[in-house]
């Protein structure tokens, strides 16, 4: 009852005014993603180029027929659009990835009440619900390389059918290889410079590790993103995934496999550390991050699927509320115990 | 207060009051069998018999029914309707018998139809229950086949069995599983307060 | 004291109804309920057993490759009891009944027997059918009766790609991831997404094998050394 409030301090104007605004921090963030998609354009061509902007336009529309006025030029929604383009296989219909950016938006965002009010990351949302729908779409990795402008899968398919498979050249993701197929050629040759510089199959924005680390590393330096994030998500699948191969060097992969392989980057990096869907003090960030890292190795190496990056960061995104309560610091000059004397 | 006449009483539950879409009331068979709109019918049908078999009994014996044991009562009543339905769709309809499985004994559960006879047909005259419980009968079938619509359409490609985009139809298969059900249900709950709040909004403007 | 505390408002009592009246009530409630559900007991019994009935003849004839003809056994403690005409009540929990189909009106040429057992999946029973040569310990076609299992997913269980390859293993089957196995007859490739679904159907053929092959083998060793 006699808890005493923190006050908020108001002067009287002038006040200093950051340069940061919601839009300026978005539209960084959007620039930091090109070099990222620039990457996955060379390696899948053309289809990695369709399947974002149709992602993107799939998150557009929603904002412009339900959301605020002007919400659109905040840059939000063409982040949503682009990670979640990132997220799926090149070789997806794009009217899949319409209805998934369509689905981030209007179920993952607007139906909470805009930007600033949802719990949940939309992208990851929406491709969660994409992988709900059509599990096999999103599971079909077509192969990188080769013939640039060749189409890596029936992306013109036409809305509501399945795309023709015969187009698709598949190949496993390292993590399916790590999964199923560990005695496999393609599992033995696959070394982790090939993770960090290299292509390999997956996602249209999970190939190159390095390019995500270095835009990763822009933002944080910019402070546009909360570092400790990605770093307590590294540390924690570093220290998990090595004690298990430490255990057992055959059955579990090694920790720079774990780090290098998949959507950890692009998760760690652009999907964790979404401003609204991650916690505001520092100490739960760490939490946050550590946690994520923890149920991404617990998915991955005892789940039915090979990834868990996604269902790790949803998971953490509910506790996030909690988080902060819990990790609420101390205010100067109230007391230490709860219930003392004041 | 002036009593409704026989028509509002019949067409209340139907669409006003309806009860899952406004009361909320029945969502477990709204959420677990609407996966097609065939076993949407069949779920809804069951639910009308033994909401209007029920509300008939009650509504009959209310006067020999002692405060004390009504809902005990009810709830005898209704599982007997219940259990009379489940062995006749047993017996004539398998096929639909083993597509709705458990939920056709979990109609004695379905707080609609408590609810009816307690707000309603213990209160009321036999016509009066008789036609309130078709009314929210009904309601409770249109809900139904409004959600068994939207699953069956995009989790399926066809309603009532009949395909409708031909076989290279790629399904919604999160529809026809359980979150389907939440899906569907949050999608027409969204659009009906979306469409009452805009012609409340407008009408308001035009009164003023 | 009693000044400062104010009375409450009256609440309208009831008057107080005896307890042999309610116990009265439900009971003649009850006797009413449980008369009306005798009668449609008694209407449905039959058609029900026969739907059930109906199923299991119709599945038999699958499995066994349509059978000229076929011969029920009961599962009895030590051998199988061969019964005048085929009776198709099943209850797959005590695996108490099992079907031979023969080739021929005479019953000379056996095809095999049909087993129906189960055991309990994701969500409820998940009951099998499946047909099993004693003599090669092959089996020869299997069915899935019943199951709940997520739609999407494990219900591949029921369906051609994985029955299929099936037909004609030997037992003991043996689950394997698809493409791990060394190719030896025993094998049989589980689904990917519904790994346990499908090792539960494999399951379900061993155990019922299992049960009731041994006493299938004696019967086939009397009939074969009395012919």
């Amino acid at each position: 009852m006699s808890m005493k409030l923190p006050r908020l301090l108001v002067t009287a104007s002038p006040h200093l005014k950051g340069p940061a605004s919601t839009a300026k921090i978005m539209w960084h963030v959007t620039w930091s993603l090109l070099p990222v998609w620039g990457v996955a354009i060379w390696w899948y061509g053309p289809s990695a180029f369709l399947v974002v902007v149709a992602a993107t336009a799939g998150c557009l529309l929603p904002e412009r027929l339900f959301g605020k006025r002007g919400s659109l030029n905040d840059g939000s929604c063409v982040i949503t659009g682009i990670l979640l383009g990132l997220t799926l296989p090149p070789g997806i219909p794009l009217w899949m990835a319409f209805v998934g950016g369509f689905f981030s938006i209007a179920f993952g965002k607007l139906v909470f009440g805009g930007l600033g009010q949802n719990a949940f990351n939309p992208a990851l949302l929406g491709r969660a619900f994409l992988q709900a729908s059509f599990p096999v779409a999103l599971t079909t990795w077509p192969a990188g390389g080769g013939e640039w402008w060749r189409l890596r899968g029936d992306n013109f398919a036409l809305p509501l059918m399945r795309g023709d498979p015969a187009d698709t050249v598949t190949e496993a993701t390292p993590l399916a290889l790590m999964k199923w197929d560990r005695e496999s050629e393609a599992a033995q040759a696959l070394g982790v410079d090939d993770l960090v510089f290299g292509m390999t199959g997956g996602s249209v924005g999970e190939g190159a590790a390095i390019v995500i680390l270095l835009c990763g590393g822009y933002l944080a330096l910019r402070n546009f993103l909360n570092w400790r994030i990605p770093a307590s998500i590294f540390l924690s699948v570093a220290v998990f995934s090595g004690l298990l191969h430490l255990i057992d060097a055959d059955r579990f992969a090694s920790p720079q496999f774990m780090l290098f392989s998949g959507g950890l980057m692009l998760g760690a990096v652009y999907m964790a550390t979404d401003m609204v869907t991650s916690p505001v003090t520092n100490r739960a960030c760490w939490i946050f991050g550590f946690g994520i890292g923890f149920l991404t190795i617990v998915i991955r190496t005892w789940g039915g699927l090979p990834e868990g990056v996604m269902y790790a960061i949803l998971l953490m995104n509910a506790l996030v509320p909690f988080l902060n309560r819990w990790t609420q610091p101390r205010v100067f000059g109230t007391g230490r115990k709860k219930g003392a004397p004041a | 207060m002036s009593d409704p006449t026989r028509s509002e009483t019949l067409f209340r539950g139907v669409w006003r009051e309806n009860p899952v879409m406004i009361h909320m009331l029945g969502l477990c068979p709204a959420l677990a069998v609407t996966n097609t709109v065939m076993n949407s019918i069949a779920m809804g049908m069951a639910t009308l018999f033994v909401l209007t078999g029920s509300s008939l009994l009650v509504s009959t014996f209310k006067r020999f029914i002692p405060h004390e044991v009504r809902i005990t009562t009810y709830i005898l009543i209704i599982a007997t309707f219940v259990t009379i339905v489940d062995m006749s769709l047993a017996a004539w309809t398998p096929g639909l018998h083993k597509a709705l499985g458990a939920y056709i004994a979990l109609i004695v559960v379905n707080c609609m139809i408590l609810g009816r006879q307690e707000a309603y047909a213990s209160k009321q005259s036999v016509g009066r229950a008789l036609l309130d419980a078709l009314g929210t009968g009904f309601g409770f079938i249109i809900a139904l086949v409004m959600m068994g619509a939207v699953r069956e359409i995009l989790g399926s490609g066809s309603f009532l069995g009949v395909s409708l985009f031909g076989d290279n139809f790629e399904p919604w298969l999160v529809m026809v599983l359980p979150p389907g059900g939440f899906l569907a249900l949050g999608f027409w709950l969204l659009g009906l307060n979306w469409w009452t709040q805009r012609r409340e909004r407008r009408a308001a403007e035009g009164a003023a | 004291m009693s000044e400062t505390v104010a009375t409450p408002p009256e609440i309208p009592t009831r008057p107080e109804v005896p307890a042999w009246k309610l116990v009265l009530t439900l009971g003649i409630a009850g006797a009413l309920a449980g008369l009306l559900l005798v009668f449609v007991d008694q209407a449905t019994r039959e058609q029900i057993a026969e739907n059930r009935r109906k199923a299991v003849r119709e599945a038999v004839g699958e499995v066994l490759g349509g059978p000229a003809k076929v011969v029920s056994f009961a599962v009895g403690a030590d051998a199988l009891v061969r019964e005048a005409e085929p009776n198709y009540e099943v209850d797959t929990v005590a695996l108490n009944r099992v079907f031979a189909g023969y080739a021929d009106e005479e019953g000379k040429q056996l095809l095999g027997f049909a087993l129906a057992y189960q055991r309990t999946g994701f969500q409820d029973a998940i009951r099998v059918i499946f047909g099993y040569d004693p003599r090669t310990k092959k089996v020869l076609g299997v069915k899935v009766l019943e199951h709940k299992e997520t739609p999407g997913l494990g219900d591949a269980i029921e369906k051609e790609p994985f029955l299929g390859p099936i037909r004609g293993q030997v037992v003991d089957l043996v689950p394997v991831k698809p493409g791990d196995g060394t190719g030896t007859e025993h094998e049989v490739d589980t689904i990917t997404g519904a790994t346990i679904s499908s090792q539960w159907v494999v399951w379900i053929i061993n155990e019922a094998v299992a049960k009731a092959g041994p006493r299938i083998d004696a019967w086939l060793a009397q009939a074969e050394g009395g012919r």
